[in-house]
């Protein structure tokens, strides 16, 4: 007998969170699901930059030399955001602009600071949903939970345990024909111009970011595939198609300004 | 009848001087112990892995020459939760499901220990800890039995150890500012009257366990529950917690009491279980505390419910000259508010114990027209200018750590802690009998 899907949502990081649960019964899928929301609060609570007091806030507050003791979930994300920032050539920048040169991961003493010619503002709004995802699916393991999705906000879904049809959902994909994916054990991101206008911020340029009109990435991680979406936003196609065969594990959809969609990696 | 008052207080001053200078004598004793130890590093030990055990523990391991050596839970999960975290960060620690082999086993090389187990085993632990020559950083609730709470006092006295209780405000720097600088030493506020404070919550379920981490029946025999499910949800049972007035209201009820440099003089209260029918503890309480103040009795009122979350958590302090609104979550709570009637506050601004807001209304921006109506002036609000950039617990902790090393005062030794716990449990004891309680002063002294 197979028991139905559960679902449940929760409001953190200014988004609605949702995680739907399969093959356990309701009562322990809630509980399940009330440890992965408690976790995200507690990530949230670590990264929020508008709080003085949480390990971002305080790095924000920093002077250039200096550096500050945080958590390792702090460490941890930026360093995906930096592999983020690596792998898109810039791209994707979790200071957006303001100074990703000065910014000094000290793994060895747990700390997070500046350079001393200089300092930006980190702001991990774009990797620490996908990041939050991450963590929530270690809380399932926990709970021994293997099938599930987890939804921060529609804008990255972490499909574990089978395979799982997504709605890729949106104008953009409906347009082009992209709909729906299977994904197992993998994670998918979108950014688009559709929801929130031109959100995206080109750190380069510092002006939004038109290259084209949305994109997905897939991976196994949330937070390389919600830095990675963001990214292949600003980013050539060549360029993507060249960061996909090099990370066989990174799949692009990108529906460029004349609205053809180019699969890469798929 | 002002006279009498007036000695009053100054009995109760002179007492509290003589109390606070033995309180220093005592941490310069403790502080050359220690120096004798290695004051550049404390070795420290947890007992109580959980969700809190957790959160002091990530702000232990920011505190330069703080060491963990050992972990006490009974529960495996929770060993695990914590004890990982403190791996992952080098520390070389031994995991104990029994706090007494921790004790054994260590306390030759211990300066402290966090105590973080729930509310009734606190006054065990804590306890045991100073009997064997640890410093205790205890977690509020002292205890959700005064009797209890009352052996901590006493113990901290008869061992000379340091014992500081878990009301974070005490240390937070936005606090300090709001309620010795500005009320306490600028008289901001004018008299304070009243104040309000509450801490709501939205309704929540019960919490679960994930199965392959479940107690057998006798480990939780052994520890003293009845089942896992009181285990994961001890705050809502009469053994275990005092409920939310104790989880939520003690640390804002404990504020009154700062703010006012007294103890409540009586409380009145209406709760129940009203929502959550498998509960012991009231989920919605409101209550009423009378304070004697040099300008006549100050009331304040504080309610804590957990079927709605609506306005969350915050505490305001309101004088004749106006209010401050704080909070935690600065953004719950971070301002002055003055009264139209009160002397300008420029000169508080200029000294920068408030922040000037920008006039939020410039006429030059409307067209021909006196004062534009459509927008609506807001009221003058004086933001605080003290952020807090650490995590909530870490001043806190830093205090403690700081009393052992260098001889610092507590913000919140054992007997201050006893006296917030005293005025709190009186509220359950309120809603219960249904009579307003009149507190002696006797009765928050051990």
């Amino acid at each position: 007998m197979t028991l139905p899907n559960h679902s449940f949502t929760y409001e953190a990081m200014t988004t609605l969170f949702e995680v739907i649960i399969e093959g356990v019964e309701q009562e322990y899928a809630r509980q399940a699901a009330g440890a992965v929301f408690r976790e995200i609060d507690r990530i949230n609570d670590l990264l929020n930059k508008y709080d003085p007091g949480s390990d971002i806030g305080q790095v924000n507050l920093l002077k250039p030399g200096e550096s500050v003791r945080v958590t390792l979930e702090a460490i941890e994300c930026l360093e995906r955001a930096v592999w983020a920032h690596t792998v898109s050539g810039g791209l994707f920048d979790p200071t957006l602009g303001t100074g990703f040169q000065w910014l000094e991961i000290d793994r060895a003493n747990f700390s997070i600071g500046w350079k001393k010619d200089g300092k930006g503002e980190v702001n991990l709004g774009g990797i620490g949903k996908g990041y939050a995802i991450d963590l929530a699916k270690d809380i399932l393991a926990d709970w021994d939970i293997e099938k599930a999705v987890i939804n921060g906000g529609t804008s990255t879904v972490l499909a574990l345990g089978k395979k799982w049809d997504i709605g890729v959902g949106g104008p953009w994909g409906e347009k082009v024909g992209l709909t729906q994916l299977k994904l197992e054990d993998q994670a998918l991101s979108g950014s688009g111009t559709e929801v929130k206008g031109d959100h995206i911020v080109n750190p380069k340029t510092g002006k939004p970011a038109q290259r084209h009109l949305a994109a997905w990435a897939v991976h196994p991680s949330a937070a390389a595939s919600d830095a990675l979406s963001t990214a292949f936003m600003m980013m050539p196609p060549e360029k993507i198609e060249v960061l996909c065969r090099e990370n066989p594990e990174i799949t692009a959809f990108v529906v460029k300004q004349d609205k053809s969609l180019i699969k890469i990696g798929v | 009848m002002m006279e009498m008052k007036r000695n009053q207080f100054m009995q109760s001053a002179a007492v509290a001087g003589t109390m606070l200078a033995a309180m220093k004598a005592r941490a310069i004793e403790n502080a050359e112990l220690s120096a004798r130890k290695n004051p550049d590093q404390l070795n420290i030990a947890l007992i109580g892995a959980g969700a809190q055990g957790r959160i002091l523990t990530e702000s232990c391991l920011r505190i330069p020459g703080i060491r963990f050596k050992a972990v006490c839970d009974i529960w495996e999960y929770s060993q695990k939760y914590t004890g990982n975290v403190i791996k992952k960060y080098g520390h070389d620690i031994k995991i104990y499901e029994d706090y007494k082999e921790l004790i054994a086993a260590h306390k030759d090389e211990l300066d402290a220990v966090v105590v973080a187990s729930p509310d009734w085993m606190h006054a065990e632990h804590a306890n045991a800890c100073m009997e064997a020559g640890l410093h205790v950083y205890s977690e509020k609730e002292m205890s959700n039995s005064l009797a209890k709470a009352a052996t901590m006092v006493q113990t901290s006295k008869a061992t000379g150890q340091l014992l500081q209780i878990g009301h974070q405000r005490r240390s937070n720097p936005r606090y300090i500012h709001a309620i010795e600088t500005l009320i306490h030493q600028e008289k901001l506020l004018g008299s304070v009257t009243t104040a309000t404070a509450q801490w709501n919550r939205a309704k929540a379920d019960d919490i679960g366990f994930p199965k392959k981490f479940e107690m057998d029946a006798a480990t939780l025999d052994k520890y003293g529950y009845n089942s896992m499910q009181e285990f994961r949800n001890w705050r809502w049972y009469k053994k275990y917690g005092g409920g939310p007035i104790v989880d939520l209201g003690s640390h804002q009820i404990d504020l009154f009491e700062w703010v006012w440099e007294n103890n409540p003089k009586s409380v009145i209260a209406s709760g129940g279980t009203d929502f959550y029918d498998h509960r012991e503890w009231y989920d919605n309480v409101m209550c009423i505390y009378e304070y004697d103040t040099p300008e006549g009795t100050a009331r304040a009122f504080y309610e804590t419910q957990t079927t709605t979350g609506r306005g969350g958590f915050s505490e305001a302090f309101r004088g004749t000259n106006g209010y401050i609104d704080i909070a935690e979550v600065p953004a719950q709570g971070n301002a002055a508010y003055r009264e139209a009637h009160a002397p300008e506050w420029d000169a508080f601004a200029a000294k920068g114990l408030i922040k000037q807001k920008a006039t939020p209304i410039k006429k030059a921006s409307t067209k021909n027209v006196a004062v534009d109506v459509r927008v609506t002036a807001a009221a003058a609000s004086w933001p605080l200018p003290v952020d807090m950039t650490k995590p909530a617990h870490q001043p806190h902790l830093e205090n403690f750590f700081n009393a052992i090393r260098y001889g610092t005062e507590l913000n919140c030794p054992g007997e201050t802690g006893y006296e917030t716990c005293v005025a709190v449990l009186a509220v359950n004891r309120a809603v219960a009998t249904g009579q307003k309680i009149e507190f002696k002063k006797s009765d928050f002294h051990v």
